[in-house]
């Protein structure tokens, strides 16, 4: 673990859905903080310390929690962008959409997605679900400190 | 009396008139009989004299020329009968090397002034010492129609299932996008009602009356239930969609999947299982395993009510080519009325209180069991437990 605090970023647009993330995951003291972004475009410009980001901390997240149906850049372009950068593709990102449709989940794994969970539609089941993702991803993956980069 | 081809135009009698009634004796009787009667144009040539010798009503018919006009006249100067005989004379050279002569095509006009088709077929033979040709016509202008008409249809076939394959295709797609529209739109408003009733529940719970929080749990209970259908509906349209591989699998292997799936539901269940012989099938194994649980989960269901129950597996004598294989339960079974319609999508013969399912089962079961170009069909009465049975082709014929 990191001396700084583990931070998630949340990308969703759906306003509903992000009240409901953000009580589900601070349901029980998390130790983790969530950014929010809405789109994809903030998702990357987060990520790159991009327009409102450049005085953001230096860590990257621990995890990018990512919805893949989104107004302008959608999910599984963020993913491409993410995977596909040195600089970012070893940032786990964890697909969280509302889809289980199987074409979905084969083109985010083939696109490097290191996880695909579909939203739960019981609020039980959804906290249960967001509080397990955060434990995991904040709490027990040990992430790398920097972006490995090609050996070449 | 001859008879008459199909009535044309110019008068069949006037045609007919001179030509005497045949008076052969026995045996030639029946081959002048034959001659007579040939709905064919038949006319007899002397190889020397080059003149018709001799001619049937069907020649009379097919040209309009009566037998006076034709008897002793040259072919040649026929004006209908010209299209057989070359102007070089090449036809009596021809047929005096190979005594069998074929034309399939020849053009002529008919004694209305039609073009037809004629196929003309030729022969010569010797008679008292002298040499006859006898040449056959018959009018096949119908059937080069139709056979034009084939070949062209043939043509377009293709065409036409080319093009309707991409409509076809063009509809899976839309129905797909449909589905995946259905899948991740429908339920983000479901999640957010279940969410921000459980959220107010718990907030505002002391401030609300046992009513208004009886009116929250069924705000939510018919969410979860509308979710349920949506999840239904859509593993329902995943079947008619997804690819059937099929394998050679023992159908025992696969009831026994299917009830390990089972296992939560029959655990505090006391049943007795009959599983007679069942045959090897050449199935998807992971949509033959889903019928299964299907069809088996049912009578799981639908005899917990019983403290004796009693399910049953096996197979039928049936038609050769299929095996007919059967579950059997002694549990609440149907009304007969209603044996086609519990295959329906969201069909429910009992009240949603008494058994629960959203009622897809026996659907994916008839998708599943016809996409493997099967049948199935249940036999029940009420209180007298239900069968179902469904037949598998047997080898592996084309995949639908």
């Amino acid at each position: 673990m990191t001396a700084e605090a583990a931070h998630i970023l949340l990308a969703e647009d759906d306003p509903a859905d992000v009240e409901l993330a953000l009580s589900a995951m601070q349901a029980r003291g998390s130790h983790h903080n969530i950014v929010v972004v809405n789109n994809g475009e903030d998702a990357l410009d987060y990520l790159h310390r991009r327009r409102g980001w450049k005085g953001r901390g230096a860590s990257h997240p621990a995890l990018v929690l990512l919805d893949l149906k989104m107004p302008g850049i959608g999910g599984i372009e963020v993913l491409r962008s993410i995977k596909n950068d040195v600089r970012t593709r070893c940032i786990p990102v964890v697909i969280f959409t509302s889809s289980g449709e199987r074409r979905d989940v084969a083109v985010c794994y083939e696109n490097g997605a290191n996880a695909y969970v579909v939203k739960p539609v019981e609020f039980t089941s959804f906290v249960e679900t967001l509080q397990a993702i955060g434990h995991f991803w904040t709490g027990l993956n040990v992430p790398p400190t920097r972006s490995v980069r090609p050996q070449r | 009396m001859t008879k008459a081809p199909p009535v044309r135009k110019s008068s069949t009698k006037e045609i007919l008139r001179d030509i005497p009634l045949p008076q052969t004796e026995e045996p030639e009787i029946s081959y002048k009989r034959l001659f007579e009667s040939s709905q064919d144009g038949i006319f007899v040539l002397d190889f020397n004299t080059r003149r018709i010798v001799d001619v049937n009503p069907g020649i009379c018919l097919l040209t309009g020329l009566s037998r006076s006009r034709l008897i002793a006249a040259n072919p040649e100067s026929i004006a209908p009968l010209r299209a057989l005989f070359r102007s070089d004379g090449s036809f009596f050279e021809e047929i005096k090397a190979d005594p069998i002569f074929r034309r399939e095509n020849l053009s002529m006009e008919n004694r209305d002034g039609l073009h037809i088709q004629v196929e003309a077929v030729c022969n010569m033979f010797h008679f008292e010492g002298r040499e006859f040709i006898q040449c056959n016509l018959r009018d096949v202008t119908q059937h080069r129609l139709a056979e034009d008409q084939v070949r062209r249809l043939n043509e377009t076939l293709e065409q036409r299932v080319a093009a309707r394959t991409c409509e076809l295709e063009g509809a899976n797609r839309e129905l797909e996008a449909f589905t995946y529209s259905v899948s991740h739109d429908l339920r983000a408003p479901l999640r957010h009602i279940m969410g921000f009733v459980e959220i107010l529940e718990k907030e505002a719970a002391d401030k609300l009356t046992d009513a208004q929080q009886r009116h929250l749990l069924t705000i939510s209970g018919a969410a979860r239930r509308m979710g349920e259908l949506i999840d239904d509906l859509l593993a329902f349209s995943r079947i008619g969609r997804s690819e059937v591989q099929k394998v050679g699998v023992d159908m025992l292997t696969l009831v026994m999947e299917a009830l390990d799936d089972l296992r939560h539901e029959t655990k505090d269940r006391i049943i007795s299982w009959k599983i007679q012989d069942l045959p090897m099938v050449t199935v998807d194994r992971s949509l033959m395993r889903q019928a299964l649980v299907n069809l088996l989960s049912n009578a799981i269901k639908f005899t917990s009510k019983h403290s004796r129950a009693v399910i049953e597996i096996g197979t039928e004598p049936g038609r050769p080519d299929e095996d007919t294989i059967y579950i059997r339960d002694n549990g609440v079974g149907f009304n007969p009325r209603y044996s086609q319609k519990i295959f329906g999508v969201f069909e429910r013969l009992n009240n949603a209180d008494e058994f629960e399912g959203t009622g897809i089962g026996l659907a994916n079961v008839q998708r599943i069991i016809r996409r493997h170009g099967g049948r199935v069909w249940a036999l029940g009465k009420v209180d007298s437990g239900a069968t179902f049975y469904f037949t598998l082709p047997r080898k592996c014929q084309n995949d639908s």
